[in-house]
C-alpha cells in the first residue's frame, strides 16, 4: 500500500496547490463568472494557512529533535503518564475507531443493504414477473372460442371506452386544463 | 459545407457491415472503422466553436446541422434532421474513444469474432445516432438500435448467467424506452407541433402549462432514470455487468449510460423548463437515494465487476444531482462527469476483465499481492481507482470538483452528503487496492502472467486520456460551455 499511499500524498499536495494556478482559477470561472465562488484569497485566509502550516513544521522539528536519532525514553509502569503514552502509542485510537465504524458499522449496513437490494427491491421486480405470468396464464384462458364471450367482451370494452371519454377525460379536463 | 455527421454515420454504417461480412478479417475491419471514426470526431471537434483554436464568432446553436425531409403527411413532418452542440460534441469523442478501445482489447476475441465486432461498432453507431439525432423518430430509433446488439453481446458472450442477465437488459431498458416514446409522442402533439424537429418542438412547448409540462416530463424522467440508472431501477445493471463479456461491459458503463443522461437535457429539461422546474425535488431525491446506495452497496461486493457496477451507480447519481441544480455550472459539471465516468469505469471494467482472465476469478478476497505477477495489470487497476476516487490531475477530479461547487452554490450544506459519500468511494476502492494488489500473493495460479499487450494498449489509452483531460480539462470545458442550453439560467 506505500505506493497509492505516496501517489495520494503527492497527488494531495500538488491538488492544494493547484487553486494558486491561473489556469485553474480560471476553470472555476469558466464564462462570465458563473461560479460565483471567485478563488479569492484575503489576509485572515494567508495568516491562518500560515499558522495551521508552521504549526505542523514545528510539530515535525520538535519531534525529529526528540525522537530523530533513534532516542528512547523509558517510562516506570508505575508512572501516571502510561495511560498518556498509551494514549499516544495507539495514535489516539483513531485507527481503532476507523476499523471499528468501517469494518462493523459501515461494513455491516453495506451487507443489510445488499441483502435488501437483492431480496425486495430485485424481489418486488421478480414478483411483478410472476404475476404478470399467472394474470397472462389467466387471460389466455378467456380465449375460449365461443362468439358469445368474444362479443360480450367487445362490449365490455365499448362501455370502459365510453365511461373514459364521457366522464373521466371531462372531469380531467375541468380540474386541470387542457392542452 | 461539408456534410461532416452524415459522413460519419455513413462511416460508422458502412464499417459495420464490412465489420459482420468480414469473416475472419472482422476485427480488422472493426479497427479501421474506430479509426476513421476518431478521426472524423477529432476533426469535427477541432472545428467546433469554442475549442481553443477556432477563430470563428461564437454562435450559439447547433452545430453542423443538416436536415432532410423523410415521411411528409398533412399532420406529421419528419425528418432526417441532425446536429451538435458541445454537449453532444464531448459524448461523441467519448463513443470514439470507447470505441477504439474495445476493439483494440477485444482484440483476440474468438467466438465468432465477425458478430462480437460489427455488434461492438453497430452499438457506437446507434449511440453516434443518439448524440447527433434532432428528430424525435430519429432519435428513438437510433435509441432502440443501440438496445438490440448490447442484448445479443451479453446473451452470446456473457457468463454463465447471460440469457437471464440478457433477458432482464431487454425488459428493463424496452419498458423505459416505450413509457419515454409516450412521453416524446405525447409532448410532440400536445405542443401542436407537426413537426418531430427538435426546434420546432422546443419552440411549441413554450406555450404549454405548467400542469401539462409535468405530465410530459415524468414519463421522459422515468424512461432515461432507467438507463442512469437509477435507484430503486438499477437491478438490470450489475447483473448486465457481471455476465456481459468485457467490452459489453465498456460500452454499457462507457456509453449507453450516458444516453440516460444526454436525452434527460436535451429531450427533457432543455424543452420542459416549467416542468423541470417542478419535478426538481424528485430529481434530487432519487439522486441522493442513488448517490448513497450505490456507494454503500459497493463497498459490500465481492466481485470485481459488481464492485464497480455500483460505484457506477452511485457516479451516475452524482451525474443526475448536477443536472437536477439547473444551473450552468451544474450542467458542466453533469457533462464533465459523464465523460470522466465513461473513461474511468471503461478502464475498471477492462482491468476487472483481465483480473478473470489471469486468475481465473473477479472474487475480490480470492486473489491478493498480484502486483510482482502482473505489474501492467496492477498499475492500469490503480490508475483506474485513484481516477475513480477523484484524484487531482486524474478526470475524474475537475469533474467532481465542479459538481460539488455547483451543489454548494445550488444547495448550499445539502453538498455534505455527496462530499462524505466520496469518502466512502475512496474507502472502497482504497480496500480493494489493499487486498488485491498488495500484501501477501494468495490464488495467483502458476501459470499467471501479465496482460498481453493489446489489453494494456487498451488500457494505456484511456490512462493517458484520463492524464490528458485530467490536467487540462479545459479542452472540454470550453467546449460543453458553448452549449446553447436554453432551459438553464445564464444561457
Amino acid at each position: 500500500m506505500r505506493a497509492p499511499m505516496l501517489v495520494l500524498s503527492a497527488f494531495a499536495v500538488a491538488g492544494g496547490a493547484l487553486v494558486f494556478l491561473p489556469c485553474f482559477q480560471r476553470l472555476l470561472l469558466f464564462g462570465n463568472g458563473v461560479a460565483g465562488i471567485p478563488p479569492a484569497f484575503g489576509t485572515t485566509d494567508i495568516l491562518l494557512s500560515g499558522a495551521s502550516v508552521a504549526l505542523g513544521v514545528g510539530g515535525i522539528l520538535l519531534a525529529w529533535t526528540m525522537w530523530g536519532r533513534g532516542q528512547v525514553y523509558p517510562l516506570p509502569t508505575s508512572s501516571a503518564a502510561r495511560s498518556v503514552r498509551n494514549l499516544l502509542l495507539h495514535r489516539y485510537y483513531f485507527k481503532v475507531g476507523y476499523d471499528w465504524i468501517g469494518a462493523r458499522g459501515v461494513y455491516t449496513v453495506a451487507r443489510a443493504a445488499d441483502f435488501f437490494d437483492q431480496y425486495v427491491i430485485d424481489g418486488t421486480v421478480h414478483g411483478f414477473e410472476r404475476a404478470f405470468g399467472a394474470l397472462s396464464n389467466r387471460m389466455r384462458r378467456l380465449q375460449t372460442g365461443l362468439v358469445s364471450d368474444y362479443a360480450s367482451y367487445v362490449v365490455a370494452g365499448l362501455v370502459a371506452l365510453f365511461v373514459l371519454l364521457l366522464l373521466v377525460a371531462p372531469y380531467l379536463v375541468g380540474r386541470f386544463g387542457g392542452p | 459545407m461539408l456534410p461532416l455527421l452524415s459522413l460519419i454515420l455513413a462511416t460508422l454504417l458502412l464499417g459495420t457491415v464490412a465489420t459482420f461480412l468480414a469473416g475472419a478479417k472482422a476485427r480488422w475491419a472493426a479497427l479501421g472503422t474506430s479509426v476513421a471514426f476518431l478521426a472524423e470526431v477529432g476533426f469535427l471537434f477541432l472545428s467546433y466553436p469554442g475549442w481553443p483554436g477556432y477563430n470563428g464568432a461564437l454562435v450559439p446553436g447547433f452545430s453542423d446541422q443538416e436536415s432532410y425531409a423523410w415521411i411528409h403527411l398533412s399532420w406529421m413532418q419528419v425528418n432526417y434532421t441532425v446536429g451538435v452542440d458541445g454537449i453532444s460534441l464531448v459524448l461523441i469523442l467519448l463513443t470514439a474513444i470507447l470505441q477504439l478501445a474495445t476493439v483494440v482489447y477485444s482484440w483476440t476475441e474468438a467466438k465468432r469474432p465477425a458478430a462480437y465486432f460489427g455488434l461492438v461498432t453497430l452499438t457506437c453507431l446507434g449511440s453516434f445516432g443518439v448524440f447527433v439525432a434532432l428528430d424525435v423518430l430519429l432519435f428513438f430509433l437510433f435509441w432502440e438500435a443501440v438496445l438490440v446488439p448490447m442484448f445479443f453481446l451479453i446473451g452470446f458472450w456473457g457468463g454463465p448467467r447471460r440469457r437471464y442477465a440478457a433477458l432482464k437488459f431487454f425488459v428493463y431498458t424496452h419498458v423505459a424506452s416505450i413509457v419515454m416514446l409516450v412521453g416524446l409522442l405525447a409532448l410532440v402533439f400536445y405542443s401542436g407541433s407537426t413537426s418531430f424537429d427538435f426546434a420546432s418542438i422546443y419552440a411549441a412547448a413554450r406555450g404549454l402549462s405548467p400542469v401539462v409540462q409535468v405530465f410530459l416530463f415524468l414519463p421522459l424522467l422515468f424512461g432515461f432514470a432507467v438507463k442512469f440508472p437509477v435507484v430503486p431501477f438499477h437491478t438490470w445493471l450489475p447483473d448486465a455487468h457481471v455476465e456481459a463479456p468485457t467490452g459489453g461491459s465498456v460500452l454499457l458503463a462507457g456509453i449507453l449510460l450516458k444516453l440516460g443522461g444526454y436525452g434527460l437535457i436535451r429531450w427533457a429539461v432543455e424543452v420542459l423548463p416549467i416542468g423541470f422546474s417542478h419535478v426538481r425535488p424528485i430529481i434530487f431525491f432519487l439522486a441522493f437515494l442513488s448517490i448513497l446506495w450505490g456507494s454503500v452497496l459497493a463497498l459490500s461486493q465481492r466481485d470485481l465487476k459488481r464492485m464497480v457496477a455500483y460505484s457506477s451507480i452511485n457516479h451516475m447519481g452524482i451525474v443526475l444531482l448536477a443536472i437536477g441544480l439547473g444551473s450552468s455550472l451544474g450542467l458542466l459539471a453533469a457533462v464533465l462527469l459523464m465523460f470522466a465516468h465513461g473513461i474511468v469505469s471503461a478502464l475498471l471494467f477492462m482491468s476487472a476483465g483481465s483480473v478473470h482472465h489471469t486468475f481465473g476469478t473477479r472474487d475480490i478476497p480470492a486473489v491478493g499481492g498480484i502486483t510482482p505477477t502482473t505489474p501492467t495489470l496492477s498499475t492500469m487497476m490503480m490508475a483506474g481507482s485513484l481516477a475513480s476516487l477523484g484524484l487531482p490531475a486524474l478526470i475524474s477530479f475537475p469533474a467532481e470538483f465542479i459538481a460539488l461547487l455547483a451543489t454548494w452554490d445550488g444547495l448550499g450544506y445539502l453538498v455534505l452528503l455527496p462530499l462524505a459519500v466520496l469518502v466512502v468511494t475512496a474507502a472502497f476502492y482504497l480496500w480493494m487496492m489493499q487486498r488485491m494488489l498488495f500484501g501477501p500473493a494468495r490464488g495467483i495460479p502458476a501459470d499467471a502472467h501479465d496482460i498481453p499487450s493489446h489489453e494494456g494498449l487498451a488500457m494505456g489509452l484511456l490512462v493517458a486520456m484520463a492524464v490528458l483531460f485530467g490536467i487540462l480539462p479545459g479542452l472540454l470545458v470550453n467546449v460543453i460551455a458553448n452549449s446553447p442550453v436554453k432551459g438553464f439560467p445564464g444561457t
